[in-house]
């Protein structure tokens, strides 16, 4: 497979903030990666040092096995936190200034505005928009030039629900054309339906990273509610095959390293002395995943 | 470090799309337009009113009811009008340099400037986008007040037209370099201070204080070699009838020291320009 992006052990350090820790991704051609991770956990710095914009304080990386070059970010289009243009330009005129970069045409300006559905507007001045017009049009800078590679800073940022489904529908698009995405978010569910890889990212450590699909259908997740919920979360520990838990609203949320059924928990509690009041298998989604991960991290320092 | 990727511009500079860049942001700025506009008239009328402000001093400047020492001279005369505008038109150059510090100290407050460089366009690429159109701007300005001053020195009731094409056309080209470097040191801060208000304000200390504070601390010799002295001894005073009242003879050419001194300070400034935007985050 074609390596489109290499990290080798980036950290950047801001003062006495460790911003990023010792990160390591590769990413391959046609992989649509999701970085996530709560707010300050490091998705930023990572997007604007491996498009040159901030300087890392150790560690390295490689486009399309090289330094980072000016031609090379012609071949990546980027949305950077927030939309970056010219107040006072019309959308058609902030548009023209990226393509002129890019060696896109007016076709193509067109074209991308009329995707993000802003070609109506194209005339008003920047200033005039809305938060969700310009995130709109960022993602329409971004799209400029046909990139090879696309990443996405909070993308849905200041989208209404329409907006949201849409940039969905357009990662999704990007993908089978072949592009190769990469996605910073909070957001899980989000990351959830259009990634195929995903890495998680906490105070600047990375915490995994690896396919979605293998985060998905590794393990499942068991609810389990008692009167006892004290003796239930000592009890349960005792249950083979227990890796971790945690208590959501008076239920307990088991992740345990093999299939179980539910009966056999069931009975083994019964033996214990617990009746259940609750007990329901969940597939395990993202968001369960990457809650136990951040928790348990926050436990590890603690 | 990469002592390379410090000192020397990247190998492979495109600036063609750059200035095209450059140009749709100016043309379509409003408020450029209509400064650069209000400043040149401003020039022009300055052009205009300087011959009665002269004449008006001239007549006063003997004792009361004695005739006055000076004769009443033309400051439209050909040659000495291309030495005499070009000399006035320095004294506004720091409108331009405002406009100049605007539309930097923009694109960091806008984070274009970022926006533009992830995009695709090297750092240094920014930078010499920049320093052509201060060089435009600055061949154009005065363009303007070369003809602004071969129309004036036309339209007197008596014209030596065998004294138009005079070395003194050379104050013309004098006066681009004035305004080239001027502005370049204008974009130098620019690019230090990143703020509109603090970059303007640092500008204004270091011509009206700094530099002359500097200046009175060093041997004459050196002290006429500082940026802005050097800026301001392109185009020496002309030596009208009034200046000879002083005893006052000044140079009437453009010296070569002078001129090497600023070619030498843009080259310096351009570079501090490359050192401050390669070492810092965006």
């Amino acid at each position: 497979m074609e390596e489109v992006l290499n990290i080798k052990n980036l950290s950047k350090r801001y003062g006495s903030v460790q911003a990023l820790n010792n990160f390591t991704l590769s990413v391959n051609k046609g992989e649509v990666w999701g970085i996530l991770g709560p707010n300050g956990s490091g998705k930023t710095t990572t997007l604007s040092i491996i498009l040159g914009a901030v300087k890392q304080s150790r560690g390295d990386y490689q486009w399309f096995g090289n330094q980072v070059s000016s031609e090379a970010l012609q071949k990546i289009g980027a949305l950077l936190e927030h939309p970056n243009f010219y107040p006072y330009l019309s959308a058609t005129d902030n548009l023209r200034i990226i393509a002129q970069i890019r060696k896109a045409d007016n076709e193509e300006i067109k074209r991308v505005l009329k995707f993000v559905n802003l070609y109506e507007r194209r005339n008003h001045k920047y200033q005039t928009f809305s938060l969700g017009m310009k995130q709109r049009l960022a993602l329409a800078s971004a799209m400029l030039g046909k990139p090879e590679v696309l990443i996405l800073d909070e993308p849905t940022n200041g989208l209404d629900p329409t907006g949201i489904a849409e940039i969905r529908n357009l990662i999704s698009q990007l993908a089978s054309e072949g592009s190769t995405v990469i996605l910073a978010s909070h957001l899980l569910d989000e990351v959830q339906k259009v990634c195929t890889h995903v890495a998680v990212l906490s105070k600047g450590k990375n915490l995994f990273s690896g396919n979605v699909n293998q985060v998905l259908s590794d393990e499942d997740v068991i609810e389990v509610g008692a009167v006892e919920s004290d003796k239930l979360a000592e009890v349960i520990q005792g249950f083979p095959g227990y890796k971790s838990h945690r208590i959501n609203n008076n239920l307990i949320q088991l992740s345990l390293s093999n299939h179980t059924d539910t009966a056999q928990l069931n009975s083994f509690l019964f033996e214990k002395g617990i009746v259940c009041t609750h007990l329901f298998a969940k597939k395990r989604s993202l968001e369960n995943y990457y809650l136990e991960l951040i928790s348990n991290q926050s436990g590890a320092h603690q | 470090m990469h002592i390379n990727k410090l000192f020397l511009p990247a190998m492979t500079l495109n600036l063609k799309p750059t200035l095209k860049t450059e140009f749709i942001k100016l043309l379509n700025y409003r408020t450029f337009v209509i400064i650069t506009l209000i400043y040149l008239a401003l020039l022009f009328l300055v052009f205009l009113s300087i011959q009665g402000f002269l004449n008006n001093i001239t007549i006063n400047s003997g004792n009361q009811g004695e005739a006055p020492p000076v004769q009443l001279f033309s400051v439209y005369k050909f040659p000495d009008i291309w030495q005499n505008l070009s000399y006035l038109a320095g004294h506004l150059k720091i409108f331009p340099a405002f406009l100049i510090i605007i539309l930097i100290t923009n694109e960091f407050s806008f984070n274009t400037h970022k926006q533009i460089i992830i995009s695709g366009v090297s750092r240094d690429e920014f930078i010499l986008g920049k320093v052509v159109i201060i060089a435009i701007f600055s061949i154009l300005v005065s363009l303007m007040v070369g003809i602004s001053a071969f129309f004036l020195g036309i339209f007197q009731s008596e014209v030596d037209y065998s004294a138009i094409l005079s070395p003194k056309l050379w104050f013309i080209a004098a006066h681009v370099l004035e305004l080239f470097t001027y502005l370049n040191l204008a974009a130098l801060f620019a690019f230090i201070f990143r703020k509109t208000g603090i970059t303007v304000l640092v500008f204004l200390l270091y011509s009206v204080v700094i530099e002359r504070i500097i200046a009175l601390n060093l041997p004459e010799n050196i002290s006429s070699f500082l940026p802005l002295q050097a800026i301001g001894n392109l185009i020496p005073v002309p030596n009208s009838p009034l200046m000879k009242l002083f005893g006052v003879n000044f140079s009437e050419t453009t010296h070569w020291n002078d001129v090497t001194a600023c070619i030498i300070y843009n080259v310096v400034f351009v570079f501090l320009m490359f050192v401050v935007l390669r070492k810092r985050d965006l």
